[in-house]
Formats: C-alpha cells, sequence, structure tokens
C-alpha cells in the first residue's frame, strides 16, 4: 500500500511530464491525456480510501524504516522522504483527487489554447496537492507546499481573465511572503524541539515533532524573566505566528483576504475550482496540522484574538458576498465566510469542533468547487458572471438549476446535506468554548443563506432574461434567445453528478467520515482537553489561558527554554 | 405487535420518501402519472401511522442507525412513539393524503407535475421525521428539512418573480428563527448529562433539577420559542407566511395551514417538561399567541384576497394555541398543553377544508382569488359552497363543531392560568393573564366576522364572475404586483380553461367532503369524551405536567418553579375546572354575533361596508396595508443589511486591501525611489564608490 500512496501523489507529475514534453499535441488528445491521469489517480485513492483503516491515530501506508516513518532522503541532516496518510488527511487526499476530475472537465470545452501545457499545469498542481497532504516530513512538506504555487500562477496567469497578470502576481506575491514566515516557524519547530528534546533528537517528521513538541513543556517563560521582558511574547506565541502568517493568508482568515476575490475573478474555471476547494484547505490543514498540534499553548494564549477574527471573518465574508454583482466573487466571499467557520471550529479546541473542521474542510471542497463549476457553465454560455444580466435561467437550463440549488443549499449547510454535518458541530463545540462568539457566528448562517438565496432568485427564479450580444449585436430583443445556448452538455455533468453525490451522500452518512477522522482528531486534542473542572472555569469567566495551564500542571520553572532572542536567531543562522 | 410497530416506525417517513424520489427521479417517463408513487407512499405512511397510534407510549423509542458523531455530538436517528408523536403522526399523515389526492385534479396540466409531487413527498417525509425524531438534533434536522420543502414549494412557479421572492423570505424568516433552534441545542448539549440531546435525556428530571438553572431554562424556553415563533408564524416573524399564499393552492393547504406550520406549536408542547420551568417564558409565549392572534385578525378583516384571509386566519389561530401552550403554568400546564394540542388537531381539518375550498373557487375561476371580482359562487359551485360552510362554522366556533370545543378548552385553559397565577404560587401575574383571556374572546369575535365575511362575498349575493374587463382586475393588478399579476393568471389558469365556471371534479370535491366530516365530528368524538387528552397522556414527561399539591414545596429555586417541575407522585388535590359555563356561554355569544353581523354587512350587496370603511379612515387603511409590518422590516432590516453589505464592500477593497497595496509599496519604494539611483550604470560612480569603500574598510581595519 505504501508503494501506491507514492504512486499516487507521482502519477499526475509523470502525466503531466508527458503533456509538457509534447505541446504541439491538439486540445483532445490533451485532455483524454489529463482526464485518465486524472482518473486513474481517483482509482488509486479511493482504493487507499477503501484500505484506510478506523481507530487508527498514526499515520498510514508509510514505508516504515525501523522505527521512523519514510525512506532516507538526506542523511545528514535526516530529511526523509515520506508519504503517509492520517484521518485528518486521508480526505482532503481524495477530495483533491475528486477535484481533479470536475476541473479537467470544467476546461474540457474551454481551453482551446496550449491545451496540452494548461492539462500539465493542472497534473502538476495536483501531485503538489496530493504531496503536500500526505508529507510526514516538514521539508517535504514545504517543498510540496511552495511547489503548489508555481503551476497556479501559471495557470491564472496564462489562461485568466483580462487582469490575468495582476492577480497571479498579487496570488504569488501574497502567499510567498507568508509562507517564507512559516518555513521560519517550521524551522523554529525542528530546532526547539532538537535542542530541548531528551538526547538532543534532531528530527523533521511530522509524527515525531507533534508527539515532541506536545510533551515538550516550552510553553511558559519563568516569572522573572516575564518581569524583565514584558513586551516579548512566549515562544510558543511566536513560533506560532510565524506558521500562522501563511497559513492565515492561504485560508484565508480576514485580513489577509483581498488576494483570494481577484484571483478568483481571474482565474479560468480550473483554476478556481482547485484553489477554493483544494488549495485553500492547505491553509487550514496546516494550522490543523502545526499550529494546534505543536503549538497548542501559543494558540491557547492568541485564542481570543484568533476566534475574533475568525468571527468577523464569517460575518465579513457574508456581508461582502451579499453586496457582490458577479457569481464569482460573490462565492469568493462566501469562501472567506465559510472558511472562517472552520478556523473557528479549529479554535474551539475540543474534538467537537475540530472533527467538525476537519470534515467541513472537505464540505466546502466539495460545494464550492460545484458552485464554481456551476458559474463556469453560465459563463461558457454566456460569457458574463454579472448577476444582473441574467435571469429565469431555470427555464432554459433546468439541470443546471438543480444542481446550482443543491449546491447552494449543501453550502448553506441545510441537514441532510454535507455542510450541516460540518457547521452544526464546529458551532457546538465553539458554544462549549465560548457561547458568545458561537452565537455570533451563527448570525453567519442568516447571512450565508440570504445571498445564495438572493443569487438565486436573480440568476434562476423570474422570468427569462438573458444577456444577449457578445457576439449577437444584431438581436437587441430582451427576450430574443442566443441561439447557441446549448443544454447542459455531458462534460459537465459528469463533472458535475460525483460531487453532487457527495453532497448528499456525506449529509446522510458522515459516519464513515468521522470514524476515520476521530482517532487523529484525538491526538491534536490532548494538550487541551478540557475536563469538566475546565469547563467551569471557562462558565466563571476564567480564561482559556488559565484553564489550560491548570490542565496542563503548573509551569515548572526548572524547564524554562532559552530566551526568545536565541531561539529566533538560531533558524536565521541555518539559512 | 406494538413493538413490531415502533421497530418499523421509520417506515412511516421512509415511504413518501420514496414517493417522492421516485416522482423526482421518474417524472420524466411518469409524467401526468407522477402523483402515484407520491399518494401511494403517503397513504402507506397513513395506515403505519394508525398502527402506531395503537402502540403508543411515552418510553416507546427505537433507534435507526446512527447518523453521524462528531466528538461528543452525538446524533442517532431515534424515533419515539408517544401520544405527542402518534397524534400528530395520524392528522399529518391523513391531511396529506387527502391534500395530494386533491391536487392531482388542481395541478393537473401543470408544467413540472412530477416537481410539485416530488416536493409534496420530500415534505411529507420531512414532517413525518419531525414529529417523530427523538432528540433535539433530528428534529432540527426534519425542521430544516421542511423548511426546504416549503421554499421550493412556495418558489414552485418559478418564472413568477412575485413566488420567487415570497420563497426566499419563508426561507430567510425561518432562518432566523432556525439559528435560535440552533443555540437553544448548543445550550442544552453542553449542559445535559453525557451531552445527550435525546428528550427522554434532556427532559429527564434529574437533567433538569442538576443541570439546567432556572436562568438557563428561561433562556432556552425562549430561544426555542423563537424559533417556533418563526415557523409558527408568530409576531415578529409572521411576515412570510402571508406572502408564502404565491405556492399552488394544495401547498397552502397542507404546508401552511395544517401541518407545517404547526411544528412550533409541537415543539414547545414537545418541550413543555422543561417550559414549566420558566413560568416566565411561558408567560412571554402567551403574551405572544396573543398579539399574533389580534393583530392577524385585525388584518384578515380588510384583506381583498380569499387566500390572504385565510393565511391571516391561520397566523390568528396559530396564535390561539401558543396561548394555550403559554397558559400552562403551574397546574393548568397539563389542561393547557391538551387544549393547545387539540386546537392544532381540530384546525388542522378545518382549515386545509378551507384551504381546499379557495382551491376550487381558484380553479373554476380561472386563477382569479381576489373577492371584489367574483360574487354569489354558491349555485356554480356546490359541493365547494356546502364544505366550505362547514369550514367556516367549525372555524367560527359554532357548537358542535370541532373548531368550538377547542376554541374554547383554550379558553377556559386562560382563566385557569389567570387563577393560579393569583394564587400564593403563582407569580402574580394574573391579570396579565386576564387581559389575554379577554383579547382571546375579542378575538373570537373577529374570527368569526372575517370569517363570515369571505364567506358572504364568495358565495352569496348576486353571481358575479371574473371578467378581465372588470374595473376590479385593473385596480388589483396595480395595488400590489403589478407585472407578476398577468404572469400568476396565466400560469393558474394554465390548464383550467375548460374548468372556468364549474365545480371542480370528484378527485378533488372528495378530499373536500371527508375533510368536512372530520371537521363536523372530532371535536365532539375526541373533545368531551377525553379521548384526545388520555391519548396524550401517553406523551414523554407529560406525567409531570399534572395538577398536583400545590402548598408541599421543598425546592429551593422558588415555590412557583418548584411547584409546576418537581413532585410527580405528589397527590392530586386540586384539578382544574375543564368545562366553564360562562366561558362556553361567551365563547358562542361572540362567534355567533361576529358571523351573524357578517351576514348583515356582506350577504347581500350593501354599502354599509364601504362608508364603514370610510368612517373609521386611517384604521381601515392601516389594517389593508398590514399594519406597514412589510415596509418596516423593509427599513429595519433589509435596509441596513444591505446598506452594511455595501460598506463591508468599500471598506474591503479601500481600506484592507489599501493597505496590502499600501505594503506592498514599500519595496517598490525602497527598491526603486532609494536604492534605484545608485543604479545608473556610470563606470566613473561604481569606482568611486568602490574605492570609498575601500578606504572605509582599511579604516576601520587601522583603527583597530
Amino acid at each position: 500500500m505504501a508503494t501506491l500512496l507514492v504512486l499516487t501523489v507521482l502519477l499526475p507529475l509523470a502525466g503531466s511530464l508527458f503533456l509538457f514534453l509534447s505541446p504541439r499535441l491538439d486540445m483532445k488528445k490533451a485532455r483524454a491525456v489529463a482526464l485518465s491521469v486524472a482518473l486513474v489517480t481517483l482509482g488509486f485513492s479511493l482504493i487507499l480510501m477503501f484500505v484506510f483503516k478506523t481507530g487508527m491515530a498514526a499515520p498510514q501506508f508509510a514505508f516504515m524504516d525501523g522505527e521512523k516513518y519514510g525512506l532516507s532522503w538526506m542523511e545528514r541532516p535526516d530529511i526523509r522522504f515520506s508519504l503517509g496518510l492520517d484521518g485528518l488527511s486521508i480526505w482532503l487526499f481524495g477530495l483533491t483527487s475528486l477535484l481533479m476530475i470536475t476541473a479537467i472537465f470544467a476546461s474540457w470545452e474551454s481551453i482551446t489554447e496550449r491545451a496540452p501545457l494548461h492539462y500539465a499545469f493542472m497534473l502538476a498542481l495536483e501531485t503538489g496537492l496530493l504531496g503536500l497532504f500526505c508529507s510526514l516530513d516538514v521539508v517535504l512538506f514545504y517543498v510540496f507546499f511552495e511547489f503548489t504555487l508555481i503551476p497556479l500562477f501559471f495557470l491564472i496567469g496564462i489562461w485568466g481573465g483580462p487582469e490575468r497578470r495582476r492577480a497571479s502576481v498579487t496570488f504569488f506575491l501574497y502567499t510567498l511572503a507568508g509562507s517564507l514566515l512559516t518555513l521560519l516557524g517550521v524551522i523554529a519547530l525542528v530546532v526547539i524541539h532538537y535542542q530541548h528534546s531528551v538526547g538532543n533528537v534532531l528530527t523533521f517528521s511530522i509524527p515525531e515533532l507533534r508527539e515532541g513538541l506536545q510533551a515538550l513543556n516550552w510553553e511558559p517563560w519563568s516569572e522573572s524573566w516575564t518581569r524583565t521582558h514584558p513586551w516579548t511574547a512566549s515562544p510558543q506565541v511566536l513560533v506560532f505566528l510565524l506558521l500562522f502568517a501563511g497559513f492565515a493568508i492561504k485560508v484565508p482568515m480576514f485580513p489577509f483576504h483581498t488576494w483570494l476575490p481577484l484571483a478568483h475573478v481571474e482565474a479560468p474555471t480550473a483554476g478556481s475550482i482547485l484553489l477554493a476547494g483544494v488549495l485553500l484547505k492547505v491553509g487550514s490543514y496546516g494550522l490543523m496540522r502545526f499550529n494546534l498540534s505543536m503549538v497548542p499553548h501559543g494558540a491557547a494564549v492568541l485564542w481570543p484574538m484568533l476566534a475574533t477574527l475568525a468571527v468577523i471573518g464569517i460575518l465579513y465574508g457574508a456581508f461582502a458576498a451579499l453586496a457582490q454583482t458577479d457569481i464569482k466573487r460573490l462565492i469568493a466571499y462566501s469562501s472567506v465566510s465559510h472558511m472562517g467557520f472552520i478556523v473557528l471550529g479549529l479554535f474551539a479546541f475540543n474534538s467537537t469542533g475540530i472533527n467538525g473542521a476537519a470534515i467541513q474542510m472537505v464540505n466546502h471542497g466539495i460545494t464550492t468547487g460545484a458552485l464554481f463549476a456551476c458559474v463556469g457553465v453560465l459563463y461558457e454560455r454566456y460569457h458574463t458572471r454579472e448577476i444582473a444580466d441574467m435571469g429565469g435561467l431555470w427555464n432554459r437550463l433546468p439541470l443546471l438549476t438543480f444542481f446550482f440549488i443543491l449546491a447552494s443549499m449543501g453550502s448553506a449547510a441545510l441537514p441532510g446535506l454535507n455542510g450541516f454535518v460540518g457547521e452544526f458541530p464546529i458551532l457546538a463545540g465553539m458554544f462549549e468554548r465560548s457561547p458568545r462568539a458561537a452565537a455570533l457566528a451563527s448570525i453567519g448562517m442568516i447571512v450565508g443563506a440570504w445571498y445564495l438565496l438572493w443569487m438565486l432568485q436573480r440568476v434562476f427564479f423570474g422570468p427569462l432574461h438573458e444577456p444577449h450580444g457578445h457576439n449577437h449585436e444584431a438581436s437587441h430583443g430582451a427576450l430574443s434567445t442566443p441561439p447557441d445556448i446549448r443544454p447542459i452538455g455531458w462534460h459537465e455533468i459528469a463533472g458535475l453528478t460525483p460531487l453532487m453525490i457527495m453532497i448528499v451522500f456525506i449529509g446522510v452518512f458522515p459516519q464513515p467520515f468521522f470514524d476515520r477522522i476521530r482517532p487523529a482528531v484525538s491526538l491534536i486534542v490532548v494538550p487541551f482537553a478540557a475536563s469538566a473542572e475546565a469547563r467551569i472555569d471557562a462558565e466563571k469567566g476564567m480564561t482559556i489561558h488559565a484553564s489550560l495551564e491548570k490542565n496542563f500542571g503548573p509551569a515548572s520553572k526548572d524547564l524554562v527554554v532559552e530566551p526568545i532572542s536565541q531561539v529566533a536567531s538560531t533558524p536565521k543562522g541555518r539559512r | 405487535m406494538t413493538r413490531f410497530f415502533v421497530n418499523n416506525a421509520w417506515l412511516v417517513p421512509f415511504c413518501p420518501l420514496v414517493g417522492g424520489l421516485t416522482a423526482a427521479a421518474g417524472g420524466r417517463w411518469l409524467k401526468e402519472r407522477s402523483h402515484w408513487p407520491v399518494v401511494v407512499g403517503i397513504g402507506l405512511a397513513f395506515l403505519i401511522s394508525l398502527g402506531l397510534l395503537g402502540s403508543a407510549g411515552p418510553d416507546q423509542r427505537t433507534i435507526v442507525y446512527e447518523w453521524f458523531q462528531a466528538g461528543d455530538l452525538r446524533v442517532p436517528i431515534e424515533f419515539r412513539v408517544d401520544g405527542l408523536t402518534t397524534m400528530m403522526l395520524s392528522m399529518v399523515t391523513f391531511v396529506s393524503t387527502l391534500v395530494a389526492v386533491f391536487a392531482i385534479g388542481y395541478m393537473d396540466g401543470e408544467e413540472g407535475y412530477p416537481r410539485f409531487f416530488a416536493v409534496v413527498g420530500l415534505f411529507v417525509f420531512s414532517m413525518t421525521g419531525l414529529v417523530l425524531s427523538g432528540n433535539y438534533l433530528l428534529t432540527y434536522a426534519f425542521w430544516e428539512g421542511v423548511g426546504v420543502c416549503s421554499y421550493l414549494l412556495i418558489g414552485f412557479w418559478h418564472s413568477k418573480p412575485s413566488a420567487a421572492a415570497a420563497a426566499k423570505k419563508a426561507f430567510l424568516v425561518n432562518r432566523i428563527g432556525d439559528v435560535g433552534f440552533a443555540i437553544a441545542i448548543f445550550w442544552l448539549w453542553s449542559i445535559s448529562s453525557n451531552h445527550d440531546l435525546s428528550y427522554d435525556v434532556v427532559m429527564s428530571r434529574s437533567n433538569l433539577l442538576n443541570n439546567v438553572s432556572p436562568t438557563a431554562a428561561t433562556a432556552i424556553a425562549l430561544l426555542l420559542f423563537w424559533a417556533a415563533a418563526a415557523k409558527s408564524a408568530q409576531v415578529p416573524l409572521y411576515v412570510w407566511l402571508p406572502d408564502a399564499m404565491e405556492g399552488p393552492t394544495p401547498v397552502s393547504a397542507l404546508i401552511h395551514a395544517a401541518t407545517m406550520v404547526t411544528a412550533g406549536v409541537y415543539l414547545i408542547a414537545r418541550s413543555m417538561p422543561l417550559m414549566i420551568f420558566a413560568p416566565l417564558a411561558l408567560m412571554t409565549v402567551a403574551i405572544v399567541g396573543c398579539i399574533t392572534a389580534l393583530l392577524a385578525a385585525a388584518i384578515a378583516l380588510t384583506q381583498t384576497d380569499l387566500k390572504r384571509v385565510l393565511a391571516y386566519s391561520t397566523v390568528s389561530q396559530l396564535g390561539f394555541m401558543f396561548m394555550g401552550l403559554g397558559a400552562g403554568v403551574g397546574n393548568v400546564a397539563k389542561f393547557a398543553v391538551v387544549a393547545a394540542m387539540f386546537h392544532l388537531f381540530t384546525h388542522a381539518f378545518f382549515k386545509a377544508l378551507l384551504f381546499l375550498g379557495s382551491g376550487s373557487v381558484m380553479h373554476a375561476m380561472g386563477g382569479v382569488i381576489d373577492m371584489r371580482r367574483f360574487r354569489g359562487l354558491r349555485h356554480r359551485l356546490p359541493y365547494t359552497f356546502w364544505t366550505f360552510t362547514v369550514g367556516v362554522l367549525a372555524l367560527s366556533g359554532i357548537p358542535p363543531l370541532a373548531g368550538f370545543f377547542s376554541k374554547d378548552e383554550i379558553l377556559v385553559a386562560l382563566k385557569q392560568a389567570a387563577h393560579w397565577m393569583n394564587t400564593e404560587d403563582g407569580l402574580g401575574f394574573g391579570w396579565v393573564y386576564q387581559i389575554i383571556y379577554w383579547t382571546a374572546v375579542l378575538t373570537a369575535f373577529l374570527t368569526a366576522f372575517y370569517t363570515g365575511r369571505a364567506y358572504f362575498l364568495t358565495f352569496f349575493g348576486p353571481e358575479k364572475l371574473p371578467s378581465p374587463d372588470d374595473p376590479e382586475a385593473k385596480s388589483d393588478a396595480d395595488a400590489s404586483h403589478s407585472h407578476p399579476q398577468a404572469d400568476a393568471q396565466s400560469h393558474d389558469a394554465h390548464g383550467h380553461g375548460s374548468h372556468f365556471g364549474h365545480e371542480s371534479g370528484r378527485v378533488m370535491t372528495v378530499p373536500m367532503m371527508i375533510l368536512a366530516a372530520c371537521a363536523i365530528l372530532v371535536g365532539v368524538v375526541f373533545g368531551p369524551t377525553h379521548l384526545f387528552a388520555h391519548h396524550l397522556d401517553k406523551t414523554f414527561g407529560y406525567e409531570r405536567l399534572s395538577p398536583r399539591v400545590t402548598i408541599e414545596t421543598s425546592m429551593p429555586e422558588g415555590s412557583a418553579v418548584a411547584a409546576a417541575a418537581a413532585h410527580a407522585e405528589s397527590t392530586v388535590v386540586h384539578e382544574p375546572e375543564s368545562t366553564d359555563l360562562a366561558t362556553i356561554s361567551i365563547s358562542i355569544f361572540v362567534s355567533s354575533l361576529g358571523l351573524v353581523l357578517s351576514y348583515f354587512l356582506y350577504g347581500s350587496p350593501s354599502p354599509t361596508p364601504s362608508k364603514f370603511a370610510a368612517a373609521t379612515g386611517k384604521m381601515y387603511r392601516a389594517s389593508l396595508n398590514k399594519f406597514y409590518i412589510d415596509e418596516a422590516y423593509q427599513a429595519g432590516v433589509v435596509r441596513p443589511a444591505l446598506g452594511l453589505a455595501v460598506v463591508v464592500e468599500f471598506f474591503d477593497i479601500y481600506i484592507v486591501d489599501g493597505l496590502v497595496r499600501l505594503t506592498s509599496w514599500i519595496p517598490r519604494l525602497l527598491g526603486r525611489e532609494l536604492l534605484g539611483p545608485f543604479q545608473n550604470g556610470l563606470i566613473q560612480f561604481y569606482a568611486g564608490v568602490t574605492a570609498l569603500g575601500i578606504a572605509a574598510f582599511l579604516w576601520i581595519l587601522l583603527l583597530n
């Protein structure tokens, strides 16, 4: 199985190389190659998902080298090529391979220029994302993390809309700036683990780092130090913020989200699907994998700020979406709002919230991917995304209307559809942590339904009103119908149907997903494990910080780590 | 046998679901036969519900499967088969079956015929699931499910902008309520033992006494009522229901009169063991119900659209039910809840009947429902006329029809509550219940009056059929929905042309006749015989609502709560009187007065009503314009929210993104403006700088 995992990750790369090397291939052949590669990849990942064992917290499908995961890559330092899947990553892994199919079908007719190159970039992106989710080594993770930027940069920059240059450069620089800080944070993690673990173990393995750093008491400064340096944050807070910088931009959390609407509007449909569907999850996945797992105390200290940002993001994104006139921008802002929910679930610090967030990542990928694919269908026909230009399209495209309504309802967290089984646990978990934050976030549910239904009302309900004249300047009648509006095609149906099935399936039978997520989440919540006592403390108005400290035991003074200057300067020295 | 039915309770929602899905998937082939799977599915559900009726017990429950468990949030699909559930279940499936049959005739020839039946199937699935569900979260899930079916059915004629707007409004207003429900659930979940949301855990005595503080109980009760107010159209969230009449009339009968809108009442009745911990919340329920009942009745007085009169009447009657529930304080709890549920039960029959009657009128009038455009239809539509008459008498509360018994019980409950509140255990708010009681009597009078008005306007007087050159037709089109009106008529009239001016077919009149028989009988059969009350006794937690000793209290929270909540086992000393001659007489008097008065005013064309309207001037216009509530919402909620959205949009572009652009401008400034000039390409300059650098370097070396 370990071999199959490596194969799954590398297969798209092979397809991508083939397409790079045969730029003269015509569109039909190129897309056929891309589709078959993506289908085989999906098949492989389906096998992995079925074989994946429940009730196991440790990563599966990893090559084992004695006690260690993966194959030796560099001897010194011991950076390893180690891939493996656990409950947090398995579904995102599957989501990536599923959305790739939708993305390829979405480009089926619309990409005519330099098609082989387009599909080559898409497959390269798939390898990057798959690799990222199953990396068990921080260096490998970071390589994949940065690698995903490149194909998407070109996808937006070459096949995007009129302002594609600006959009792709903004997207690239913005996220790169954040990820460099994240790199610092990652190095700091490794160094801190090296300096303070028993026997000075230098490891780059994510599971080992998590275990080691959770056991390590490196959160508090001694009281004397705090007195002399009152302005400096504790190392956990600092490392948390470094890691957070890159991930928060990826998510994107308010106020680091402004690259997203721009990138979405300019990106081709396939780019939008993958960007919203999977790339944003990289941010929340990183938060879960690094920030929560490895710097829990920093998370607890920064909790008020993080929860506030998440709640603001939910409401802000929702209201901004309400004001949009372009469907794609609307969905982009709705992503800001929904990703806010996911982050809120993570920062509930309890298994209910994190379980919800983990599945909601998949749910959001599916529903938003589906919504973008639907918008792509409209755009291909009408060459506009302005809501005001359309109306009553139910009469013209009934099946698309059905898809659109279903995806919107899934996105609005209707019970029985996928969004609900994520959003409800998130809010319940958050309510346990802070009723106020949960109550405020719930308002996002109302506005969330509002912008979606309003958009549906304007685009699909009412008398038929079609945008006219991009190539029909002659026909000026308001209700004259352009002759080339074809009904939804087989490839569009083929791209959307799997997502629709998943929307319903996860909504009705979410337990198989939760069963596999739960063990991995239980490892994260260990440091936060909120006893009944802690909950009572929270009700009394004690801070989380205090109650967490209570759970951790008092800060021991003899295990104080080195001053901040050294911790922060070590990674710099290494570079 | 009992276990057999209970274990297979899941079949009740399942059959309509299968029917609905079959109609949805096979509609392309089934076409005008698409109703078959749905009607059969609902009919089967009805038969099984009858079986369940006999198997009901307070602890009968069954778990179908584990829906999900996320962390500590565990949600099994568990069904509870107790008195309250089975009562609702039989009513829902019975009315649904009749309405579905009626719709075969009514929706005949509509485009989207399969879609209609598919969603009706889904609706019955959700509604039966809602009342069967054994825990709060599952109830919530189906609660939203019925909401989305309602959305799809109100927006059935999707090309009609008013229908689309009404659908969205219904969904959003319900969402506002749902958020309250969700927060109540989070709260209950976080305090209940083992994080269990099952009714029998949440409302078990130990949980209520140990984990739920009086403050929490009041807050949760109010949140639940907030949710109920949205679903059951109470002030201030009732605004969606009148607009929901944009949907096809069978939908109005089924969803917006008999079943879905009563879900809120059901929720409060279900939570009654919890609600009695919060007497103040119960009083709020009664006050809101009272305001709603009066307000809606006042609006119904002047509406000219027959369906809207009925819609406001529904709102008003739901207000009555909440008044009944709100009267459930102290030792009145049990009696009040039975009264409210009994009214829910009888109301379902006669209101569905009235809606189907109005649908039949609409069908015959080519889609016109404005009462100014037709009159005197009693000879043309004899079956509709007679069944409608039964509905009117039942709604007005004329004995021995159904509405009389249930409405009377609510009035008695209010009186008892007023009495209890003034006893030494009460909170001393007896005067509040006194006011509510007399307002309810006034509302009962108004009810009889507006019902009579609609009835006499439609069926009495000289015969008149709608014609396009009717002056009212034009003014009506100008009045509210100028463009959609034409569209609406073309839609509703579609395929009905041949029926114009004639009685509807058998498939439509027979369901009406069955409902009429029920409207006559259910009151007498189940009311005075206490059959209904005894059946509700089999509900979980209701034994704790029974009247009990009022003095013997040892609980610390205060005598009111204690008397209300604990001591189920104590001996019964004071059972509230269930019959009250004074109330009966008043009730009969006001109902007859209302009907008689409306006959004199509207029985034949006379100038009196318009004179009266002119005399009251402002009040008349306010009622006609629904007291400007919609406008107030537009100005107070919708506009500010949209304004906020625009502000956020600008803030995003100019402030947040502005800051980002500012940041990106710094390196550019550094590079281009500060360091750029040094890269000027002049060899001499470079050489000079190099020399300077070496000099500085040497100088430092020498100095050290």
